[in-house]
C-alpha cells in the first residue's frame, strides 16, 4: 500500500506526525524518546517524497475546505517542491540525529522536551511551506515558521544578547511578512484565484507586475537575509541552538528563494530585465558585505551566520542572472543559471549545516565560540576536524567537493550572460558580477582556512579547548553524513544535476537536455566546456600514487624526527600563535569603510612609564545598522515622541477624542 | 598516440620548471653584480632535499604531513590541463579556466593551513598576507581571462589557444596590450615576485609564500618549492598560450614537436628574462599598496573589455 501512496500524501503524513508528536512532547515530556525517533522516521519520510516529487514531475492537489471560500487548505507536490522538500529532509534528519546527544548539553538546565518540540514543529511547518498550494496555506505556514523560528531563538531567553536578537528577528520577519502578504494578495485579486495552480503568469499591468516584483524582492529578501535587510539573520541564528541554527540557516532562508521562485518566476513570469539587473546587483553587494563581514568576526558561529548572506546573495546573483537571460529571450541559458542557482542552495544546505553543526560540536566542548581562544582541537577532535575540513573545502569551492560545482555553473551562467547580451553594457555587468563571484570565492576561502585554522590547528590558546574531547557519536554520525554529502555530490555531480532538470522546468517552459552534464553538456553550456570530476580526482589518484613510488623507492629513504616548531630559538607558548583576530587584520584595514574597526589600549594599572596591566579592546561596527537602521530608528523614535503628545494621560483629552471621532465618523456615514 | 605527446609535454614542464627558476636568479644575479649560482642549481638544491632526514613541529598534525603531496598532485592535473607544446591536453575535456584557477586554490588552502599548523607565527603571518593577495589578485584574474575569452566565446583552453594560434591579427588590436599588462602583473603577483612578494628573503617581516615553507625540511620541502616553480612556468605558459601563442602545434609529432619545444624554450628564456629585469628595476612594495596594483592590473583589463566590445 505503501507504495500506491503519491510523494504529496507521503509529505503530508510526515508533517502530520511531526505536528503530532510536537504538541504531544509540549503537553508532557512523556513523549519524549518516542518522539526523537519518529522525528527521524518522519524526515526519512520527507527524503522519500522529495526523490518522488522530483522524478514524477506530476501534479498533486489535496484541499480541504474552509469556513471562507479563501481559507481553504491546499497542498500540491510538483518537482521544485520536490527538491525544496528533499532539501529540509535531509538536513531535518541530520539535525534530529545530532540532536539526540547535543540536547545533554542543555539537560537539567533547560527544557530538553521544548527544544525537540521546537525543532519537529519547525521542520514540520517548512515543509508546510514548500507543499502549500494556495496563498491562505502559504501565508499560514511562513508565519508559523516564522514564529516557531523564533522561539526557538530565544530558547536561552535569560541571556540578554539572546532577547535583543530574538527582538530584531521577529520584528524584521514581520516586516516581511506584511510585503509578503501584499504582494500575494495583488497577485491573488488579478489571477482571480488563491489557488498556485491557477496563479501562473498572470495578466497584469506592468506597473502592478513590478509592485509585487518589488514587495516580493523586500519580502522574501528579508527572509534571505540580503544587504541591506540583512540585519537580523546574523543576530539571531547564532544564539540559537547549534542544530536550530543549521536548520535556519541551512534551510529555513532557502524558503525565501522557493517563494521568491514561486512568486517572480512562475505568478509574473515574463519580465524587464532590469529586474533580473537588480536581484544580480542586491545578490553581488550581499555575497561581498556578507563575507567581509564575516572575516570581521571571532565569535565562530556569527561568522557562519554573515557566511550564510553572501550565501544567498550568490544564490540571488544566479537568479538575477536567469531572469535577465529570460528577458534576453535566451531560455535555455536561463534555464542553466536557474539550474546553477538549485545546485548552490542544495549545496550550501549541506556545508552550511555542516559546519553549524562542527561549530555546536565545538561549542559544546569548550563552551567558548570566540576562535581567539581555541585552537589544537585536531588532536582532541579528530573526526570533528575531519568533517570540518571537508565542510571548509566545500563552502570555499574546492574541487572535487559540491560548492565547486555551483560556483562553476554559476560562473558559466555568468558568462553565457556576458557572451548572449547585444549591449556592451550587459556584458560590463556580467564581467562584474564574474568578478564579484570570484572575489567572494577568495575571500571565503580565506574566511574558511582562518576559521578551521584558529579552530583545530596550532596550539590550544584557552584551558577550555585544553581540555576538549571527542562528541557524542550521534553527533558524529551526523556531521558524517554531511561530510560525505559534501563530497558525493560534488564527484558524481552529474547525475546529482541530471535529478534536477524536472524541477528547473517546472519555471521554465525550455526543457533541460538530458544528460546535463556529459556529451550534451557541451552544446548546451554557455561556453562549450565540460566538466567531468571523475576525470580529474582519477588523474590526481595517479599522479599521488606515482608520486608516493618515485619518493618511496627512486630515492634514498629518509627518516623523520619531531622537534619543536623553531621560535627564533625560544619556546613556543600558546599567547605566541596568530589569532583569528591578527588573521584577518589585513581585511579590517583594507575594508575599514565597511566594516569599520576601532580599537582602543587602556592602562589600568602602573604608570604611564612604567605600565603593568593593560586591556585592549576591538571590534568592528557593521556598516548598514551604522548607516541606515540607526537614522531610520532615530526618524522612528522622533515620530514616536511626537505622537506621545497626543497620549497625554488626561481622561478629558481621550473623551475629547472620542467625541472628535464620533463627528467625524457621523460626517461620513451621512 | 596522442596520449603519449600529451604526457610529454607534462613531464617537459614539469622538468623544465627548476631550470627556469635557476635562470631567472643567475640573471638577477648578473643584473646585480654578483656572479651568483649555476642556473642547474634548483636541481642540485632538489637532489639535496630528497635525500636530507625531515624535522617536523611536535605541534602539526596530519595536515602538515599530507599538504606538500596534495600541493604537487594538483599542480600536476593542472599541468595536465594546459596547451603547453600542442593544443590536445591529457585532461582537454574538462580542461578549463575555471578548473584551473580553482585547482591553484585547493593548493593554496592547503598551504595556508599548514603555516597555521605548526604554531609558528611566520607561517600564519605568510597564510593570512597570501590568502589577502588572493582575494585581491583572484577578481583580476578572472577578468583579465574573460578579456582573452570573452572575444573567442569559450573558457575551453584548447579552444582559445587555437583560435589564437590561427589569428593573424591578434597583435593589431589595443585590448591586446592591455589585457597582456594586466596579465604580467598577475603572473608576478601569482609567481610570488618583486614588487608583491620577495622570493629570496627568510625570517624577515615582508615575506608572504616563504614564511608558510618555514617549517618544511627535507622531502617535503623539496615538493613544496618544485611545485611553486611549476606553478611560475604554468603562470609563464599561460601567458604564452593567450599572447604569443604562435609556434604551439595543433597537432604535433617528431619534427613538429621539437620545433615547438624549441619555440617555448626560448619564449619562456625571453620571459625569464623579463622577470628578472621587472625584480631588479622595483623595490618590493609596502603590503597595503598591494591593493592599489592590483586595482590598476583589474582597470586594465576592464578597459581591455570595454574597447573591445565598444570600438
Amino acid at each position: 500500500m505503501l507504495w500506491s501512496l503519491s510523494a504529496l500524501d507521503i509529505a503530508i503524513v510526515g508533517v502530520a506526525l511531526c505536528l503530532l508528536l510536537g504538541i504531544l512532547v509540549v503537553i508532557h515530556r512523556f513523549f519524549l524518546p518516542v518522539a526523537k525517533w519518529i522525528g527521524i522516521f518522519a524526515s526519512l519520510l520527507f527524503i522519500v517524497a522529495g526523490f518522488m516529487g522530483l522524478l514524477n514531475p506530476v501534479r498533486y492537489i489535496a484541499i480541504g475546505h474552509g469556513i471562507f471560500n479563501f481559507t481553504s487548505i491546499a497542498f500540491r507536490m510538483n518537482a521544485m517542491a520536490g527538491f525544496f522538500v528533499l532539501l529540509i529532509g535531509t538536513v531535518g534528519l541530520v539535525a534530529l540525529i545530532y540532536g539526540l546527544g547535543y540536547v545533554k548539553e542543555y539537560d537539567g538546565r533547560k527544557s530538553v522536551a521544548l527544544l525537540v518540540a521546537g525543532v519537529l514543529l519547525f521542520i514540520a511547518t517548512m515543509i508546510a511551506v514548500v507543499i502549500a498550494g494556495n496563498v491562505f496555506t502559504f501565508l499560514v505556514a511562513w508565519e508559523c515558521m516564522s514564529i516557531i523560528s523564533f522561539l526557538l531563538v530565544v530558547y536561552e531567553h535569560e541571556q540578554r544578547e539572546v532577547q535583543n536578537a530574538g527582538f530584531i528577528y521577529v520584528v524584521m520577519t514581520h516586516i516581511g511578512t506584511a510585503f509578503l502578504t501584499i504582494a500575494f494578495l495583488i497577485t491573488a485579486h488579478y489571477a482571480g484565484s488563491f489557488s498556485f495552480e491557477q496563479m501562473s503568469a498572470i495578466h497584469m499591468p506592468l506597473g502592478m507586475k513590478t509592485l509585487v516584483f518589488l514587495f516580493a524582492f523586500i519580502g522574501f529578501g528579508t527572509k534571505a537575509g540580503l544587504v541591506p535587510l540583512h540585519i537580523w539573520l546574523p543576530r539571531a541564528h547564532p544564539v540559537a541552538p547549534s542544530h536550530v541554527s543549521a536548520l535556519m540557516s541551512g534551510v529555513m532562508i532557502k524558503m525565501a528563494l522557493y517563494g521568491f521562485l514561486l512568486v517572480v518566476f512562475q505568478f509574473l513570469s515574463n519580465d524587464p530585465l532590469w529586474w533580473g539587473g537588480l536581484v544580480a546587483f542586491v545578490g553581488a553587494i550581499s555575497a561581498l558585505l556578507g563575507i567581509v563581514h564575516a572575516l570581521g568576526q571571532r565569535d565562530q558561529k556569527r561568522m557562519l551566520a554573515f557566511s550564510s548572506i553572501e550565501n544567498m546573495g550568490i544564490i540571488f546573483i544566479g537568479l538575477g542572472i536567469s531572469l535577465m537571460l529570460h528577458a534576453l529571450h535566451q531560455p535555455m541559458f536561463a534555464a542553466f543559471a536557474l539550474l546553477a542557482a538549485l545546485v548552490h542552495a542544495f549545496n550550501h544546505a549541506l556545508f552550511k549545516s555542516l559546519l553549524f553543526l562542527s561549530a555546536g560540536a565545538v561549542l559544546a566542548e569548550t563552551h567558548t565560540k570566540n576562535m581567539d581562544r581555541l585552537g589544537g582541537l585536531i588532536f582532541r577532535m579528530p573526526w570533528t576536524a575531519l568533517f570540518t575540513l571537508f565542510g571548509a573545502l566545500s563552502i570555499a569551492a574546492m574541487p572535487p567537493f559540491n560548492g565547486f560545482i555551483g560556483e562553476w555553473l554559476l560562473f558559466q551562467s555568468a558568462f553565457g550572460l556576458a557572451v548572449s547580451a547585444h549591449n556592451s553594457w550587459i556584458t560590463f555587468f556580467a564581467v562584474l558580477l564574474i568578478a564579484t563571484l570570484t572575489m567572494t570565492g577568495a575571500l571565503v576561502a580565506m574566511a574558511f582556512v582562518r576559521s578551521f585554522g584558529m579552530t583545530f590547528l596550532a596550539l590550544p590558546r584557552s584551558e577550555d579547548a585544553k581540555k576538549a574531547h571527542e562528541v557524542h557519536l550521534s553527533m558524529r554520525i551526523a556531521m558524517a553524513v554531511l561530510a560525505a554529502l559534501c563530497l558525493v555530490t560534488g564527484v558524481f555531480s552529474s547525475r546529482w544535476i541530471d535529478l534536477l532538470k524536472h524541477s528547473v522546468s517546472t519555471f521554465t517552459t525550455t526543457p533541460i537536455p538530458a544528460h546535463a552534464m556529459d556529451a550534451g553538456f557541451a552544446r548546451f553550456s554557455p561556453s562549450h566546456v565540460t566538466l567531468s570530476i571523475p576525470a580529474v580526482l582519477l588523474t590526481a589518484a595517479v599522479a599521488t600514487l606515482l608520486l608516493w613510488f618515485v619518493m618511496r623507492f627512486m630515492w634514498k629513504q629518509t627518516s623523520m624526527v619531531r622537534r619543536d616548531t623553531w621560535t627564533c630559538g625560544g619556546v613556543l607558548v600558546p599567547r605566541m600563535t596568530y589569532t583569528a583576530s591578527g588573521y584577518s587584520r589585513p581585511i579590517r584595514i583594507a575594508f575599514q569603510k565597511i566594516i569599520q574597526p576601532s580599537r582602543s589600549l587602556n592602562l589600568t594599572q602602573g604608570s604611564f612609564y612604567y605600565p603593568s596591566h593593560y586591556v585592549y579592546q576591538s571590534s568592528v561596527r557593521p556598516w548598514a545598522e551604522a548607516f541606515l537602521y540607526q537614522p531610520v530608528l532615530r526618524f522612528v523614535l522622533y515620530l514616536a515622541q511626537l505622537v506621545r503628545r497626543i497620549q497625554n494621560g488626561q481622561v478629558q483629552s481621550y473623551l475629547a477624542y472620542l467625541f472628535i471621532t464620533l463627528i467625524v465618523v457621523l460626517l461620513l456615514v451621512k | 598516440m596522442y596520449a603519449i605527446v600529451e604526457i610529454i609535454q607534462l613531464v617537459f614542464l614539469i622538468a623544465v620548471a627548476p631550470l627556469i627558476q635557476g635562470l631567472i636568479k643567475k640573471l638577477k644575479a648578473i643584473l646585480q653584480g654578483r656572479i651568483g649560482p649555476s642556473i642547474w642549481q634548483p636541481y642540485y638544491d632538489l637532489r639535496k632535499y630528497m635525500a636530507k632526514d625531515e624535522v617536523v613541529s611536535i605541534h602539526s598534525s596530519w595536515i602538515f604531513l599530507v599538504t606538500p603531496y596534495v600541493v604537487f598532485t594538483t599542480t600536476i592535473v593542472v599541468v595536465a590541463m594546459i596547451p603547453i607544446l600542442t593544443t590536445s591536453t591529457l585532461l582537454g575535456f574538462t580542461g578549463q579556466l575555471v578548473l584551473v584557477v580553482y585547482l591553484f586554490g585547493v593548493a593554496r588552502f592547503f598551504t595556508a593551513l599548514s603555516g597555521i599548523d605548526t604554531g609558528s607565527s611566520f607561517g600564519a603571518m605568510g597564510s593570512s598576507r597570501d590568502m589577502f593577495v588572493s582575494g585581491l589578485a583572484e577578481p583580476v584574474l578572472f577578468v583579465t581571462l574573460l578579456a582573452v575569452s570573452l572575444p573567442m566565446r569559450t573558457t575551453n583552453l584548447t579552444v582559445i589557444t587555437d583560435r589564437a594560434v590561427a589569428s593573424h591579427t591578434l597583435f593589431l588590436s589595443p585590448p591586446f596590450y592591455l589585457a597582456f599588462l594586466a596579465f604580467f602583473i598577475l603572473v608576478v603577483t601569482e609567481t610570488g615576485r618583486i614588487p608583491v612578494d620577495n622570493p629570496d628573503t627568510h625570517l624577515e617581516l615582508t615575506m608572504i609564500h616563504e614564511g608558510m615553507l618555514l617549517e618544511y625540511s627535507g622531502k617535503r620541502l623539496g615538493l613544496m618549492l618544485w611545485s611553486a616553480w611549476v606553478k611560475q612556468v604554468v603562470m609563464f605558459t599561460l601567458l604564452i598560450d593567450f599572447f604569443v601563442p604562435w609556434g604551439i602545434s595543433s597537432q604535433g609529432f617528431g619534427w613538429t614537436l621539437l620545433g615547438s619545444l624549441v619555440v617555448l624554450l626560448i619564449k619562456l628564456v625571453v620571459l625569464a628574462i623579463l622577470m628578472a629585469f621587472v625584480e631588479m628595476s622595483y623595490a618590493k612594495i609596502r603590503f597595503f599598496r598591494i591593493p592599489r596594483l592590483l586595482s590598476a592590473a583589474f582597470a586594465l583589463s576592464m578597459i581591455a573589455i570595454i574597447t573591445e566590445y565598444l570600438l
